[in-house]
């Protein structure tokens, strides 16, 4: 038995998901072209036409590729949080423990965009909602790291049409305009002279 | 919750100002066992101020006679609706700017926000708007500057101090301006999202009480702006002024300098009055800066804090967390979670009084601030 890789003719050998695991090969009748025999350091990997290294089996592609994790994460601190302030490297936020049982700021904290996907960069903004985990990754070839991972919430936005936001019917008198330089209305409900009063 | 919170004496003028971490909310006490409630801030789950009138013997369902919401964010009056709902004597006043159609078409995109802890950030409003629909919208006052929200004849209370408490906030442009940015905001589709805070106060709702021949200014978060129609400067454009008779300030805007205008001590208090503030936090900030400090302490005769920081450190529980964070380049810093209870009381029969000041739990002298 010969421990061997296993490429993929339809991804570029250095960005394959499996790229650097090793397995046990067990199928029969299939061995590498001698041809292809070499160890394939000079290759572009992006060529497919590229020689095989010694050690890897080329195989057809049968069927879709089956994507397993190649890390395995295990969160051991979780907050939720709101972005309050977003600034040039960094943006700040409130957090909520999730291990509480009360929800209430617990945290304020300031986070550097390095330390976010690129990719979530544009949904940085004031409000948006975001889950920070703090674990242990463990890849499958049993190497153990802590990380940290931080995505942003997405959601299709719904309207609750049972809201009193919905729904507000003021009565007249409470519909009073915005105007420059109007003033206050006082109010006719003196305590003490109302007879209505609540003193 | 502290030893001491004990009944104010029929006479006495009592104003608590309570803050943790994050929040704060004031209550006073008008005389004869009627108060008032200024925002809210759970602590354990529980609206602060129902937990201190309740355990001062308050009758909150007949003698809570104003409660004001002076900010629309729920982050500042968490607890808020409960509050009234369980004092259903009480008129409830808001800006107006929150009733208006621009503001709502706002609030709508976020009260039905999927997420586990955090709150839509409108939450609270939406349950006071559902009090006051149920109420008939009965007891309603809608605060903007220079409206009285409560007024007590002379012979209504036993001291025989007339009571009067008016908005000085927002100007009517401040609340355009705010319902223009509100109805600018274009979140990102499909990004779950709370109703954002935005840098400016600009409709938080600043107070004047006034007893007798004394006052009270409770600054809110109203800040000082280049504009002379907004903020601060407003105030202090107004055509009539109440006279300057405070001694007791509750400082605007955590002692920031974007919260200082030099005629709030000058124009509306006496020479060296007494000054509270609550601290607060967000991210790489904290107020009060130590030159707020300096400053507010040059200005007050006395002047205090519910805490000596809103934040008690960045080290977590969990030593695998800190050993994560040290290899990010983000920063997280725990709130104190911890009450702080500044407590000012004065007898509104004796026109010599002085503030008398009690310090409860987390609460200190300012200069203690870090």
């Amino acid at each position: 038995m010969k421990t061997m890789q296993i490429l993929n003719r339809d991804e570029p050998y250095s960005e394959s998901p499996w790229a650097g695991d090793t397995f046990d090969y067990v199928r029969e009748g299939v061995s590498a072209p001698a041809s292809q025999e070499t160890d394939g350091s000079d290759a572009d990997p992006s060529d497919p036409l590229r020689p095989v290294p010694a050690n890897v089996i080329d195989l057809p592609r049968f069927a879709p590729l089956i994507h397993r994790p190649t890390e395995f994460f295990a969160a051991i601190h979780e907050w939720e949080g709101v972005v309050t302030d977003v600034l040039d490297d960094y943006f700040n936020a409130d957090l909520y423990d999730m291990a509480l049982g009360t929800a209430e700021v617990t945290e304020v904290a300031q986070i550097s965009f390095e330390d976010i996907d690129p990719q979530d960069r544009a949904r940085v903004q004031r409000g948006a909602i975001f889950r920070w985990l703090i674990g242990r990754s463990r890849t499958r070839s049993g190497t153990s790291s802590r990380k940290w991972v931080i995505y942003f919430r997405r959601v299709p936005r719904s309207l609750d049409e049972t809201s009193p936001f919905a729904s507000l019917k003021l009565p007249m008198h409470l519909m009073l305009p915005l105007e420059a330089g109007d003033q206050g209305s006082g109010i006719d409900d003196v305590r003490g002279m109302d007879p209505a009063g609540s003193s | 919750m502290f030893e001491g919170w004990t009944q104010p004496a029929r006479a006495e003028i009592e104003v608590s100002v309570f803050g943790r971490g994050y929040g704060e909310s004031i209550v006073i006490h008008l005389g004869d066992g009627k108060w008032v409630v200024v925002d809210s801030l759970l602590s354990s789950g529980t609206p602060v101020p129902l937990h201190y009138l309740e355990a001062v013997g308050a009758n909150v369902e007949d003698d809570v006679a104003l409660v004001v919401a002076t900010h629309w964010h729920d982050d500042h009056i968490r607890g808020l609706a409960a509050v009234c709902d369980k004092a259903k004597s009480a008129t409830i006043a808001f800006p107006q700017a929150m009733l208006n159609d621009e503001f709502m078409a706002f609030a709508r995109k976020f009260v039905d926000l999927p997420v586990a802890k955090v709150s839509s950030g409108v939450r609270e409003m939406e349950r006071l708007l559902d009090i006051l629909k149920v109420r008939n919208w009965a007891r309603f006052e809608m605060a903007r500057a220079w409206t009285t929200l409560l007024r007590y004849h002379p012979d209504a209370l036993s001291h025989g101090a007339a009571i009067e408490i008016e908005a000085m906030s927002p100007s009517n442009f401040d609340m355009v301006r705010f319902l223009a940015t509100v109805a600018a905001d274009q979140g990102p589709e499909g990004i779950a999202r709370r109703a954002p805070r935005y840098d400016r106060n600009d409709v938080s709702c600043a107070l004047h009480v006034r007893f007798g021949g004394g006052s009270i200014v409770l600054g809110a978060d109203l800040e000082n702006v280049a504009d002379l129609r907004s903020g601060w400067k407003a105030v202090f454009g107004a055509q009539q002024l109440p006279p300057r008779t405070s001694l007791l300030l509750k400082v605007p805007h955590h002692g920031s300098a974007t919260g200082h205008h030099p005629d709030i001590w000058t124009r509306l208090c006496l020479s060296q009055p007494v000054a509270t503030l609550a601290t607060w936090a967000n991210g790489d900030k904290k107020l009060p800066l130590r030159s707020d400090v300096v400053r507010i302490m040059g200005l007050a005769g006395e002047s205090f804090s519910t805490s000596p920081s809103s934040t008690s450190g960045d080290r977590h529980p969990l030593q695998a967390v800190n050993s994560v964070l040290r290899r990010t380049k983000s920063k997280v810093r725990k709130l104190d979670a911890r009450l702080g209870h500044v407590r000012h009381r004065i007898d509104a029969t004796d026109p010599a009084a002085r503030w008398r000041t009690e310090l409860f739990g987390r609460a200190c002298p300012l200069s203690q601030v870090a």
